[in-house]
């Protein structure tokens, strides 16, 4: 499987084909506050959360299940905006969605309607930045770095999920993204298909160092991804720590039973098991609501 | 080794390449449909003639006219001129009233479901007015229009406008989130996906080319709706949606819809392929 990766999906040099206005960018989270809910029964879900996401970086977010990391996606993206606090791109205010921000969903948002070719070309189209033979050009240099070449002509219901995921990276990036938002994208893949799309995904990366912010749950993902890792509190989501993974690049799975990276995984496992024990507290210690 | 490539064949390539006819004949659902109609006429006409052959009148079905009698008397008139215009007059009267309710009811159900401050105001009336059965239309439809005829077109329009609304309302609505934000994040702007009345600095920004994001916006909600309402005929043979992915409901109301949807993407292809 990794043979047939390695063989066939050579990764993109994606910085000559995403343009040279993308990467590099940096976001500043200062003290952020998120709450759903009416007045009277409103739900922290995000707490003074600060934090840097260096350019160039691959900073990935883990945190226990229900903390806030797709809340904080949907703030860094612009779908919604934080109650206090503000988040920057390069120092500019984010106050709504923007082509700067291109975010990867947990499943695929490749409009079914339309073919491979079609959801790759929709961001360009609908700006009319790019037309004609140059933007068939790229679409198609795009699909044929990611391995669809032969599938321009699908619909999405016609891929497999490694192949809609794929489909989904080329669609962000041609749109000359600044930094690339990817929220838990290969969930839902089965095992195998997931390690080859993070292996995919990461020598994507490497090839061009995007400023890019990866949320998972899961640890073992998170520090083979991993430039930082940054791990939350329990909701309402606050920031516990960031560990500097400092494994070897180009990175293979391999890396994963190095003692280093054990080391780190047991470090982010110790945070995040605590973090997940305060949501089971009650039920753990047998207290019934109302008594004492 | 299995490939990525491999595992995920194509889903429509295998269907069946047979003639419509051919797969028709062969579904027993086509054929417990017929011998469903064949036994209905059976019954109506021994009903019909229930008084002639045992003597006993049954209630109200033994008022009608046996379809025996019915196709005799229909076989006379195929040849008479006045028959086929009344054809056409009957058709020409719907008709209009249906493309007058389409054209009304899809722009109307496409504001109700993407503008809030539209809902809130058109949505209470259309809702007063929409239990209200067409046929209780009639008189006031004769008080409003100067012809009969238009009183006519006007209780179709009313019979179809309220479908078609709530259909296209429900299948806009029904517009899953995550795609309005990946095409948000795109570069379409509120103004795009047709929501509150865009920001002024959005308002400055647009220019000359801005109408086809405005096509492109159509056709995402149009084909959201065709899929979500499962158009299955006209999709099927355009957009090569596999079959099993389909809901088994169909809605012709839905079709011509969907139609406006292949035009567009059909003028579209067109235009893409002679750039």
């Amino acid at each position: 499987m990794h043979r047939q990766l390695n063989n066939t999906d050579q990764p993109a040099s994606v910085a000559s084909l995403a343009g040279s206005t993308a990467s590099q960018a940096s976001v500043e989270i200062k003290g952020v506050c998120k709450s759903y809910g009416e007045e009277w029964e409103q739900q922290d879900v995000i707490k003074d959360l600060t934090l840097d996401i260096l350019p160039g970086k691959l900073t990935v977010v883990v945190g226990p299940s229900g903390c806030g990391k797709s809340t904080l996606v949907n703030l860094i993206a612009g779908f919604e905006r934080p109650d206090r606090g503000e988040i920057l791109l390069n120092g500019r205010r984010v106050t709504g969605p923007s082509k700067d921000r291109m975010v990867v969903f947990q499943e695929t948002a490749l409009i079914p309607w339309q073919t491979t070719y079609q959801n790759v070309v929709f961001g360009p189209k609908l700006r009319g930045d790019i037309k004609g033979k140059a933007l068939y050009q790229r679409a198609h240099e795009l699909l044929t770095k990611v391995g669809l070449q032969d599938f321009m002509d699908k619909y999405p219901l016609q891929l497999s999920g490694g192949m809609q995921r794929r489909a989904e990276l080329a669609r962000a990036l041609i749109n000359q993204p600044q930094i690339m938002i990817m929220d838990e994208p290969f969930r839902g893949l089965d095992a195998m298909s997931r390690g080859l799309m993070q292996e995919f995904f990461l020598r994507l990366f490497e090839e061009n160092r995007h400023t890019n912010l990866y949320v998972t749950s899961e640890i073992e993902e998170a520090i083979f991804l991993a430039d930082r890792l940054v791990v939350l509190s329990n909701r309402p989501a606050q920031l516990r720590t960031v560990i500097d993974i400092d494994l070897p690049r180009p990175r293979h799975y391999q890396v994963l039973s190095s003692p280093e990276a054990f080391e780190y995984k047991r470090a982010a496992m110790e945070i995040l098991h605590q973090e997940a024990m305060r949501s089971f507290r009650p039920s753990v210690t047998g207290r019934l609501p109302g008594r004492p | 080794m299995v490939s990525v490539s491999e595992v995920s064949r194509p889903i429509g390539i295998a269907r069946s390449r047979r003639s419509f006819l051919r797969r028709t004949l062969g579904r027993q659902e086509f054929w417990r449909g017929c011998v469903a109609i064949v036994v209905f006429l059976i019954l109506w006409e021994i009903g019909s003639r229930s008084g002639e052959w045992f003597g006993y009148t049954l209630p109200h079905v033994g008022l009608l006219p046996p379809p025996s009698d019915v196709a005799v008397a229909w076989s006379k008139v195929l040849m008479k001129w006045g028959y086929w215009e009344s054809w056409y007059q009957s058709f020409k009267r719907v008709l209009t009233g249906f493309i007058a309710a389409q054209i009304i009811g899809i722009p109307f159900g496409l504001m109700l479901a993407v503008n809030k401050y539209f809902r809130d105001i058109f949505f209470p009336p259309f809702e007063v007015l929409r239990p209200i059965p067409p046929l209780a239309w009639v008189p006031a439809s004769l008080i409003f229009w100067p012809t009969n005829e238009m009183s006519i077109a006007f209780v179709t329009f009313l019979g179809a406008f309220f479908t078609i609304v709530i259909n296209v309302l429900g299948g806009a609505r029904t517009i899953d989130v995550r795609y309005l934000r990946a095409v948000q994040s795109m570069g379409a702007s509120q103004w795009d996906l047709g929501g509150r009345r865009g920001r002024r600095d959005d308002l400055g920004r647009r220019h000359a080319g801005r109408w086809r994001s405005r096509l492109l916006h159509l056709e995402f909600v149009y084909g959201r709706i065709a899929a979500a309402n499962r158009c299955r005929h006209d999709l099927d043979r355009h957009c090569r949606l596999p079959f099993k992915h389909r809901h088994p409901h169909d809605r012709p109301q839905c079709h011509a819809l969907a139609q406006a949807v292949l035009i567009r993407k059909t003028g579209a292809d067109h235009a893409q392929a002679a750039q």
